[in-house]
């Protein structure tokens, strides 16, 4: 049988409203990147949402490590599961050392930073190759700088399995390809990856499995090589023919 | 980092050494040394110096100090809370709290709550930590306290707030002209009961924000990822109010509404040693209550033999700061 990290049996959550996402179930293994994608409000945040308990769940169950992630406490479970939102950025001076500590906060909420915590910052800024800008404000770095530092962030925060949420949006393409690249080499490393990505391309080349939501269910879990014109077709309701450039284009993307 | 703790305790110095010239009664150099060292058996004095000096001064001098300092920790709170680094201490709607008890003391005319305690700064205290428990109470949604909110609740509680003291004052005449003086009298009524007062809350809450530190560097990240580095971000919210309402209460009660120290402080401190709280906050309440301490010596130095209120010379230099930040965006 597959090893689990993270299992999710029969999920259905959303707002208090009622479920966004419904009956959502899959097994992510140690090491695995899995990248899920969908169209606009498929549901692919609420569900990383739900996996942190972060919004209400209407029924099912998400395991951590064989543990019911309902009875395990916030800072505990940021011991071990890391998130990264879309962040909006905001204008405080924090340097860039000074964000990437900020993971150490499930293992030493005081006032003071302790040797671990600087010990742990300094791996996860060279993990990224950042540790020569650690000095630097965080707000005068590059996009794909800063992205590699809340990334460093969630290294530091020592946990086993990273949640992203659109790593790569907003980026340059050349960032595009280097945060997908460092996410596949934590996941290399042992670090568990699931991340909600838009760009179908680039999921197809960095992922060990993709995952396909459309309205709030999960359609199916594909290997890379499974990402076909018919599937974008489906996926997104769209009649490549429609476009007989661009279709076209697209055909050839995915059919290397 | 020790230099800038020295430089401004070394500002703090001189503040207090010039404070204790500045004022109504022109003493000189040499009586003001005589009066400092008389209650240690010094030279002999005429009473009424030692009282100008150990009695009116120097007290008034530590007031302004902490009530700077409360002002400036209140402001980090709030621009951190609110990530934005132009929001005031005021945001949660305390001034027009106060303002309001001190309208309804004024139009109950209770002027004393018991003999010898002044009624007008407790009311205004209780009014300022009243309204900001009804801005949490409006804020709240769905559990949680979304920082826009937040921001609107604030709004509406100052418009309601200030609409019924000016109601109560359109009722009663001079309502309006005592409740104006007592926004603009500043420290002129400082004494160590006013310093007593104060010291034990801005200490408390001193001593407290080391320990949320931390919790206010997440808040900087947002509610998301704070909430995914382990904090329990609806109870730190509900905290940090609570905190700013208390500080800027009890600024407030003791001074009136001095602006623009809360806005423009924890920027200055964060210029000079950046935006970690365990740093920034100590420095700023450093920084907050120099700088206050400043304005008030300022306040009754530049016209011989009168006060300038204090809250006139804040805005006077806090103006063309505020207006430079928001240029160099």
């Amino acid at each position: 049988m597959k090893e689990k990290l993270l299992e999710i049996v029969g999920l259905s959550a959303g707002y208090d409203r009622g479920p966004i996402i419904r009956d959502i179930s899959f097994i992510l293994a140690p090491g695995e990147f899995l990248v899920l994608v969908g169209p606009n409000a498929s549901g692919k945040s609420t569900l990383l949402k739900a996996i942190l308990r972060m919004n209400r769940i209407f029924q099912g169950k998400v395991f951590f490590q064989g543990v019911e992630v309902v009875s395990i406490p916030r800072r505990k479970l940021a011991q071990e599961i890391a998130y990264l939102p879309q962040e909006n950025g905001h204008e405080f001076p924090f340097s860039l050392e000074e964000v990437v500590m900020m993971g150490r906060f499930p293992h030493n909420p005081l006032f003071y930073d302790t040797p671990l915590d600087r010990k742990r910052t300094e791996e996860a800024l060279r993990t990224v190759g950042l540790l020569e800008k650690k000095k630097e404000k965080f707000a005068t770095l590059s996009g794909g700088e800063k992205r590699r530092g809340v990334i460093a962030r969630a290294i530091a925060q020592g946990s086993n399995l990273l949640l992203l949420d659109e790593p790569t949006l907003h980026l340059d393409l050349n960032y595009q390809l280097e945060i997908s690249s460092l996410l596949r080499k934590l996941a290399e490393m042992g670090m568990s990856v699931l991340a909600v990505y838009h760009d179908l391309w680039l999921a197809s080349i960095f992922a060990h499995r993709i995952m396909a939501m459309k309205s709030g269910s999960l359609l199916s879990q594909y290997s890379p090589l499974e990402i076909t014109p018919d599937f974008v077709s489906q996926l997104y309701d769209l009649d490549l023919n429609l476009f007989p450039e661009g279709g076209r284009d697209y055909r050839n993307r995915f059919l290397w | 980092m020790s230099w800038k703790y020295i430089l401004i305790l070394f500002i703090f110095g001189c503040f207090l050494f010039w404070g204790l010239f500045a004022g109504g009664a022109p003493l000189s150099f040499h009586t003001v040394l005589e009066t400092l060292s008389a209650p240690f058996g010094g030279a002999e004095v005429p009473p009424v110096f030692i009282s100008i000096v150990w009695e009116f001064r120097i007290p008034r001098m530590f007031t302004a100090f902490l009530t700077g300092a409360a002002l400036a920790l209140a402001g980090c709170i709030s621009q951190s809370l609110f990530r934005n680094p132009l929001a005031d201490p005021f945001i949660v709607g305390t001034s027009a709290g106060a303002n309001f008890g001190v309208t309804v003391a004024l139009a109950l005319n209770i002027m004393y709550l018991k003999p010898g305690l002044l009624a007008l700064p407790w009311f205004a205290f209780l009014g300022a930590v009243l309204v900001t428990l009804c801005v949490l109470l409006l804020g709240k949604k769905g559990g949680a306290l979304p920082v826009n909110t937040l921001l609107l609740a604030g709004i509406a509680a100052n418009y309601f707030f200030v609409s019924l003291s000016s109601l109560a004052a359109s009722l009663g005449r001079n309502i309006l002209h005592r409740s104006v003086l007592w926004s603009l009298e500043g420290f002129a009524g400082a004494n160590w009961d006013t310093f007593v007062t104060v010291l034990p809350l801005v200490g408390i809450a001193l001593l407290a924000l080391l320990f949320l530190a931390k919790p206010l560097d997440l808040m900087v990240l947002g509610d998301e990822s704070a909430m995914g580095l382990g904090l329990n971000v609806g109870r730190f919210k509900f905290i940090f109010i609570l905190i700013i309402g208390l500080l800027t209460g009890a600024a407030v009660s003791v001074s009136g509404l001095i602006g623009f120290v809360g806005l423009v402080v924890p920027h200055i401190a964060r210029m000079i040693v950046g935006a970690k709280h365990n740093r920034l906050l100590p420095f700023a309440f450093l920084v907050g209550g120099v700088l206050l301490l400043g304005a008030d010596n300022l306040a009754r130095s530049v016209i011989p033999g009168f006060e300038i209120p204090v809250a006139v010379i804040t805005a006077l230099m806090g103006v063309p700061f505020f207006l430079y930040l928001l240029r160099k965006k």
